[in-house]
């Protein structure tokens, strides 16, 4: 195996140029099925984290029928005996009730439907980070006209930032999407922006409206909204609570609908609570968000045990009128979406290799003509024909391995530090993801599996091409070719 | 004792429709250390006969028995097997392999037979003593003038420690002085180690040197001549 290893590296040094040529083609196959890959994976985690890791759960226990039909009167209760038996489930890491419903929020003479969400503030906060999405910072008509440092151009050009901002870093992405010359700037603005308000506290009668809502209806902090909706079995809900901040949520739709409150403060708005005949108060929710500790992702293999949580807690719940569900059947079209964008990337990047291999297999013609008197030399002096193929899917390898390796090693550190700084979409292309929801960052993917896959592919794609040289060996009449 | 034995050996060419005798009813035998030319002119059938000796090409019909063996009853690898361990090729164009140096050129074969390290190198050394090139042991091919390519290509040939070599016009690339060199070598190889030497050749210089010349001419074998 040596020698032919070491024939075969001596060969393919006889032509440079091809040999480099032919690798180089390798290394721009990898380089983009790498970085392409990275940016698809990046997404659809950074998706699956914000809206199923810090949302919705990896699954959520709800009243048989909710899902369906997911109104006020199909609550569960958030009983002791359920809560200790989550508590109990080594493979659950968290678990938070919520009660959702919609309703009409009102604020002098405006009015929007919204989606009221009770929360546990502390457990919530805990789960979804929200109190990092509250608003510090406000761009608006008042603040543009305090920069009076600004230029001409840039003043015109902020009021399309105009809105609420959780972080200085978040006006510098907008901003500097909007134009690179915002750049000297960034600090000033946001010291002429700054916002404040809190977070709500567990039995407080306080809430927070989402950035776009509080927009719509022209309010601010320390200012009241009316909320109208239908409560628990036919009930009115209406109750007018004041604001105790204003959050930048990353989901656009979410932004422009949602209203926290503290838990029990929904359920009495939606009085969803009933007196059980022993005296106690039954308290209802809408479901349970449940997070276990394994990782969702897009990877089906990653789902396997959430699912066998599912399954078991499901079992473990059975008649009591309650279902378990997983975040692929909660958020179908999240993941639907997700789906068939990963499998087109999936089947260009087959193209690509397609196209590339086809590449490869021009080389392997090429040196396949031009070295059969050789191949008959060897034959004839005792080399045997599956020794010849070997050296020949040898040299097929290693021009692989070459431009595979050269990718790894320059997509390796770009990828990882586009997870950790991910590019933020401008203007147009923020528009187009804002439309399906997703907030328009594109971070990539921190090298793992895929990194092994895709090359591997790769690999297997370019030695299906060395069929044609094993085929041809095998086949080679040895006084033929010594007449070439 | 004959090392090769060739009976009633034909060998046909077809192309489409059209059949091309090649060699018609060959019969010849070669005892150990003999130094043969076979010549004839072009087209005369001559390197077909070589083809044939040393297993490269299939017989439309006869036998040849090497040693004992009938090489034309040999399965593929069989074939390839035995030309490694009985059979020592010179070509006309030297076909060293062009990424192997003079002395990789040598151990190739022997590493091909598994033999050890020592082995391979001490006997590598040797040949390379023989052909006068000890010193470019470490030279690829392209760093060789044809006549030390070709003086590889001889102990490329012995390496193996083979029954006989065939030489395919091996001198009709050669200069002069290079032509006599290597009928030298080969000559004072075929006394020192009895090694049997075959050349096909249309060379006056090789045939005079050979021990016996045997003629063909249209597949024919019309004259067998020993000289020494």
């Amino acid at each position: 195996m040596k020698e032919m290893l070491k024939i075969a590296w001596r060969n393919l040094w006889r032509n440079k140029r091809r040999t480099i040529i032919t690798a180089s083609s390798v290394f721009f196959a990898a380089l983009i099925a790498l970085t392409m890959r990275s940016f698809q994976l990046g997404f659809y985690n950074y998706t699956i984290n914000s809206v199923i890791e810090h949302f919705v759960g990896h699954l959520q226990i709800q009243q048989q029928d909710y899902h369906n039909n997911p109104s006020i009167d199909n609550v569960l209760e958030f009983s002791d005996s359920l809560q200790q038996l989550l508590s109990k489930d080594p493979d659950i890491k968290f678990f938070i009730p919520r009660l959702e419903s919609g309703a009409m929020a009102s604020h002098a003479n405006a009015s929007k439907v919204c989606m009221v969400v009770g929360i546990n503030p502390i457990k919530e906060n805990y789960f979804s980070g929200i109190s990092k999405h509250l608003a510090k910072y406000k761009i608006d008509e008042q603040s543009i006209q305090k920069m009076g440092f600004l230029p001409a151009e840039l003043r015109v050009l902020i009021n399309k930032a105009q809105g609420y901002y959780s972080s200085k870093e978040k006006i510098k992405d907008v901003l500097l999407a909007l134009s690179k010359k915002f750049g000297p700037y960034i600090d000033r603005i946001a010291k002429e922006s700054p916002y404040h308000g809190h977070y709500i506290k567990p039995g407080e009668n306080q809430i927070l409206v989402a950035g776009g809502l509080a927009n719509y209806l022209g309010v601010n902090v320390g200012d009241s909204i009316v909320l109208l909706g239908q409560g628990y079995h036919g009930s009115t809900a209406i109750g007018k609570y004041r604001i105790a901040g204003i959050l930048a949520l990353p989901s656009p739709l979410m932004n422009r609908t949602f209203i926290y409150m503290p838990l029990r403060c929904a359920q009495e708005l939606f009085s969803t609570y009933d007196i059980k005949p022993n005296g106690d108060t039954a308290r209802y929710v809408s479901y349970i968000a449940v997070n276990t500790r394994f990782q969702a992702s897009i990877r089906p293999y990653d789902y396997i045990p959430i699912e066998r949580v599912r399954q078991r807690l499901d079992r473990e719940l059975k008649g009591k009128n309650l279902r378990v569900l997983g975040w692929k059947q909660i958020n179908k079209t999240l993941y639907q979406q997700i789906q068939s964008d990963n499998i087109s990337g999936q089947i260009i990047l087959m193209v690509i290799y397609i196209i590339i291999a086809f590449g490869v297999f021009g080389t392997v013609l090429m040196l396949m003509a031009e070295r059969r008197k050789e191949f008959g030399i060897m034959l004839s002096i005792g080399m045997s024909r599956g020794k010849l193929r070997q050296t020949l899917v040898l040299e097929i390898f290693i021009m692989t391995v070459m431009g595979i390796i050269a990718a790894i090693l320059i997509t390796y550190p770009v990828v990882t530090y586009l997870h950790y700084h991910p590019i933020y979409l401008g203007n147009e292309a923020a528009k187009a993801y804002e439309q399906f929801n997703f907030e328009p960052y594109m971070p990539t993917q921190l090298p793992d599996i895929y990194f092994l896959i895709q090359p591997l592919v790769i690999l297997i794609m370019m030695m299906l091409t060395s069929i044609y040289p094993i085929i041809y060996i095998s086949k080679l009449k040895v006084s033929k070719a010594l007449r070439a | 004792m004959a090392v090769i034995e060739i009976k009633n050996l034909h060998k046909i060419y077809k192309s489409g429709e059209v059949e091309v005798p090649a060699i018609r009813g060959v019969d010849l035998q070669i005892e150990q250390g003999e130094f043969t030319a076979i010549v004839g002119p072009s087209g005369s059938g001559k390197t077909t006969l070589l083809n044939l000796i040393g297993g490269l090409d299939d017989p439309t019909e006869g036998v040849v028995i090497i040693d004992g063996t009938d090489i034309t009853k040999l399965k593929d690898n069989q074939l390839i097997d035995f030309r490694l361990w009985n059979i020592g090729f010179v070509f006309q164009a030297y076909n060293l392999i062009p990424v192997l140096t003079a002395k990789e050129n040598i151990e190739f074969i022997m590493h091909l037979q598994g033999k050890s390290k020592e082995e391979r190198e001490s006997r590598t050394m040797e040949l390379l003593e023989k052909v006068g090139l000890a010193d470019r042991a470490n030279s690829r091919p392209s760093q060789l003038s044809g006549g030390q390519q070709q003086r590889v290509a001889v102990a490329r040939a012995l390496a193996s420690k083979p029954k006989f070599v065939l030489a395919d016009e091996p001198t009709a690339n050669l200069d002069s002085v290079a032509t006599s060199n290597l009928l030298d070598l080969m000559e004072r190889l075929n006394q020192e180690e009895n090694m049997t030497f075959i050349f096909a050749t249309h060379d006056q210089r090789v045939i005079d040197k050979a021990h016996r010349i045997v003629q063909i001419e249209d597949g024919h074998i019309v004259g067998d001549q020993q000289i020494k």
